[in-house]
């Protein structure tokens, strides 16, 4: 089941100093996963692979818990380590890219593709269709979210200058976003790891880990609060009333009578 | 009478049904068309609500609770029939079931709002049920502007 739900540690589980202050640094949140593919000289290979073996480490500590209780109370522990390795990684990306933000868009594209394969061909068979299906569209989610990100680091975005009022809350929307879009990659990346390394997940850590999933519906609604707040809307067009007629009125009723015949469950 | 998207209404199964003697068929839903467009016509459209949680899965989300705002002035007395008159609770939204509703069948006041985390998450669920289709591609004619 896609759940909308709002559940993320608390904003002080993330150490202040990691907390994204302008929108250039909301990159790290829109997440390359293990399996991008840079071409990199093998000692930067190396030192990508070592960075990847810390959150790998990061990661199993987690998932080798029994119970959705020890999961999460490991995982929030374990937070500010992995959001610290996140922005690492960013940073370095981005130093190795030139801050080519097209090259950085096809990398994440290409990870996101790369997930969505791995779900599709090894998901069910792993995990169930259930937490299969949540993290399908978690995925699918997270392309979306990326999208509005993106829209953000237009120049428009990152050249506005807000009123002091929209950078307060520009600040809160970055922090949220930050929680939000990491608690669910962290969650991700649990899945992902045990698909590689061929790891089981406990029965009693699945509904934690969806729980965890689930937070990237709220990274999408939090980037759709920035997008608002830094990118003017669209004058919103104006529609003339059509004329009401007898199709209308045909179609409306029969759609009515439908509703009248439906069997769904009673609310 | 101004619907706003995200709103969510008692809609009645029947015409007249004000003593909510179809009780059984009627349900709150939220409306999901476009403010602007819900005042042209004398129609909008909704997306039903369940509580039965089971229901979920596909495009269903979950809305829990605390992502709805009930609305203070939706009674909490019962129906003039005495039938029970239902309050908002974490539901599910069977947005496969979307469908215009005449603005007649909805029952003033509303019952609440979504949050706009809630909105968002039936965005979602609302895009991929339309979303163009991944795996087959198709037709595709020549240029004309579809008006």
């Amino acid at each position: 089941m896609n759940d909308v739900q709002l559940l993320t540690p608390t904003q002080r589980s993330i150490d202040p100093d990691l907390l994204p202050r302008s929108i250039a640094e909301l990159r790290p949140y829109v997440g390359v996963a293990d399996k991008e593919d840079v071409d990199l000289s093998s000692q930067l290979n190396e030192l990508l692979k070592q960075l990847s073996q810390i959150t790998e480490s990061l990661i199993l500590a987690t998932i080798e818990k029994r119970t959705a209780s020890d999961f999460t109370s490991t995982a929030i522990k374990l937070f500010n380590s992995y959001v610290r390795a996140l922005r690492v990684k960013s940073d370095f990306l981005h130093v190795i890219l030139k801050n080519d933000l097209q090259a950085t868009a096809q990398i994440v594209n290409r990870s996101l593709n790369a997930l969505e394969f791995d779900f599709k061909d090894y998901g069910a068979k792993q995990f169930g269709p259930a937490l299969t299906e949540q993290a399908e569209f978690t995925i699918w989610t997270r392309r979306k979210t990326v999208a509005l990100v993106w829209k953000l680091f237009d120049s428009q975005a990152i050249n506005h200058t807000p009123s002091p009022e929209a950078l307060k809350l520009g600040k809160k929307l970055y922090a949220e976003f930050a929680l939000a879009a990491a608690w669910s990659q962290f969650h991700l990346d649990c899945l992902t790891t045990a698909m590689r390394l061929k790891r089981a997940i406990y029965p009693d850590v699945v509904p934690a880990i969806v729980e965890g999933l689930r937070t990237e519906v709220n990274a999408y609604a939090i980037t759709k609060q920035m997008i608002d707040l830094y990118l003017p809307p669209a004058a919103e067009e104006v529609l003339v009333p059509y004329a009401w007629d007898e199709e209308d009125e045909e179609l409306l009723a029969s759609s009515m009578q439908d509703m009248e015949s439906e069997e769904l469950e009673e609310y | 009478m101004l619907i706003l998207q995200g709103e969510i209404y008692w809609v009645r199964a029947k015409d007249l049904d004000i003593q909510g003697s179809e009780q059984k068929k009627n349900r709150p839903y939220v409306i999901v068309s476009r403010s602007s467009i819900n005042v042209l016509g004398r129609n909008v459209v909704g997306v039903p609500l369940t509580s039965v949680l089971t229901a979920g899965g596909g495009y269903r989300v979950q809305i829990p609770l605390p992502l709805m705002v009930p609305n203070p002035v939706w009674p909490t007395t019962t129906w003039p029939n005495g039938s029970v008159r239902r309050q908002l609770e974490t539901s599910i939204a069977l947005v496969d079931h979307i469908r215009v509703l005449d603005i007649n069948r909805l029952t003033i006041p509303k019952m609440g709002d979504l949050s706009s985390t809630a909105v968002a998450g039936l965005e979602l669920a609302l895009q991929r049920l339309f979303e163009s289709p991944q795996n087959r591609p198709l037709p595709v004619t020549p240029t004309k502007t579809v008006q």
